[in-house]
């Protein structure tokens, strides 16, 4: 376990150490939402809204790049350095991922809070809503950190995952209601986003976050069932990967 | 003509590289095309419900969104050596590049192409012809394209010369791209104050989205000369700055063979 907890605080210097890319990201976060602030401000939207806005992209920026990390791993031949080790390649990966997205995940949250709080003058929701909030937004971004693995995994049959990347990204704005709530949405188009694990990234979080009423338990179910369906997947593929890996022999 | 010719037999050779894998090929033009409507679907979504931006409606939006597609399927399949640009200065190995009687610029850019790019070029022109513009104002809308995939090839080379500037740039670099683009593609109408600014200095976005779309809108012509000025004032000072950069460039004696 201490191996694990070892590649979690390693992951964390690191955040700390790459400066440049954690700069980056922070001066992402606050354009992107204060871009957004001016497109919704200019059609009076309410301050939910650019709630919404600013909890969602907090929440897809703190995901941590693990189908890259991956890819690169099974391309140039890395992974079999893993395999060597006495630890689970992919746990292992897991709690790297993890170590940057808590940085990422609370450094970002403090600027959601400040940034909401200068664009609309009002945080919605109780100390309590940001409490068990952060809590949902958090699993939230494992959710997304696990659909990213098993995208890092194709990479063993595909030859540049890079357009799966994006499309995932696209895929997660638009069936996870990135701009607009899926309430906006067409009952055909919100029944099709609801059958897939998209809304429990950015609505499920999001919603609970801006006061909106949800059905806490039947989402958390939702996620629980993702989350499961996810892992067992990667683990099929894992294992198909290793005896291909060890047929082929490396 | 002898840097068109270069031009023309590099190009061919990264078709050929491209297509080699067929399935893979057409899978990525079909996966380009499909995320790119992802997108939009969302914007539909709120158009529907805020109808229009600053005088924007979502037929505007949707021939932005197609002109930056284009641009950007036009550079990053034929020109996507820039990519590998700020990991080359970083690394010390431009040299390869400088030692050639070609022009540096021109050779770095070619030196990698992915075709695969085609999907984002389909989708673009496929969302300017939904837009309505390319009929009402065919010969502007080939010139905001060519205009347009001028201005993404700057961007490009613009933000990799930071690398000749700041060390270890390469992550901020990346993300200040992901942020041109994002800036690029939201309906600039509705920008004001120092976001605007940005748009029309530092990060010059709006010689790309805001302008042209403003033309095909009000028909005013002032914003199509804008953009001609603007892009192609870009484009020498992007290419100004790389030659600035590279006289502050130090090569290294890292072993490296160029793929």
């Amino acid at each position: 376990m201490n191996k694990y907890l070892s590649g979690i605080h390693i992951s964390v210097q690191q955040q700390f150490a790459n400066r440049g890319l954690f700069v980056g990201r922070i001066f992402l976060y606050l354009s992107v939402v204060y871009l957004f602030y001016q497109v919704f401000h200019a059609v009076s939207a309410t301050p939910e809204r650019i709630w919404y806005l600013a909890i969602t992209e907090w929440l897809i920026l703190s995901t941590a790049p693990l189908a890259f990390q991956i890819c690169d791993d099974i391309k140039s031949g890395q992974i079999a350095y893993f395999m060597l080790r006495p630890l689970g390649y992919l746990s292992y990966r897991f709690c790297d991922g993890l170590g940057s997205i808590l940085v990422r995940f609370v450094v970002l949250e403090a600027c959601c809070l400040g940034l909401g709080y200068g664009l609309t003058g009002m945080i919605p929701g109780s100390l309590l809503t940001w409490l068990l909030g952060s809590l949902v937004g958090f699993l939230a971004v494992i959710l997304y950190t696990v659909l990213g693995m098993l995208i890092g995994l194709l990479s063993f049959w595909i030859r540049e995952i890079q357009t799966v990347v994006y499309l995932n990204l696209t895929a997660t704005f638009c069936f996870g209601g990135l701009i607009v709530p899926l309430e906006f949405y067409s009952e055909t188009l919100r029944f099709f986003c609801f059958s897939t694990p998209y809304p429990w990234i950015l609505w499920w979080p999001a919603q609970l976050l801006t006061g909106a009423k949800i059905n806490f338990f039947a989402t958390f179910l939702g996620w629980g069932t993702w989350m499961v369906i996810l892992c067992l997947i990667i683990h099929f593929l894992y294992q198909k990967c290793l005896q291909a890996f060890v047929a082929e022999g490396g | 003509m002898q840097h068109l010719r270069f031009l023309g037999l590099a190009l061919l050779t990264n078709i050929k590289i491209s297509v080699s894998l067929k399935i893979s090929f057409f899978l990525t033009i079909f996966i380009v095309m499909l995320k790119q409507i992802f997108f939009l679907i969302s914007w539909g979504f709120f158009f529907d419900r805020y109808k229009v931006v600053q005088g924007w409606d979502f037929k505007s939006m949707v021939f932005m969104y197609g002109s930056v597609c284009f641009a950007m399927g036009v550079v990053e399949g034929f020109f996507y050596g820039f990519r590998d640009l700020t990991r080359m200065i970083e690394t010390g190995q431009l040299d390869s590049f400088l030692l050639q009687p070609k022009n540096v610029i021109l050779n770095i850019a070619i030196s990698k192409g992915d075709i695969s790019n085609l999907g984002e070029i389909l989708t673009g022109l496929v969302l300017i012809a939904y837009s309505g513009f390319l009929v009402k104002a065919f010969w502007a809308v080939l010139i905001i394209l060519v205009l347009g995939s001028v201005f993404m090839f700057s961007l490009v080379l613009y933000l990799a010369c930071i690398a000749f500037f700041i060390r270890d740039a390469g992550d901020f670099i990346r993300e200040l791209r992901l942020n041109s683009i994002i800036m690029a593609t939201q309906p600039a109408s509705a920008f004001k104050g120092a976001l605007k600014m940005l748009s029309f200095t530092l990060l010059p976005v709006a010689f790309l989205s805001y302008f042209p779309v403003e033309h095909l809108r009000t028909g005013l012509w002032q914003y199509l000369l804008l953009t001609i000025a603007g892009t192609v004032a870009f484009f020498i000072l992007a290419c100004a700055l790389f030659y600035k950069g590279v006289k502050r460039y130090e090569s290294g004696n890292m072993m490296a063979v160029r793929n």
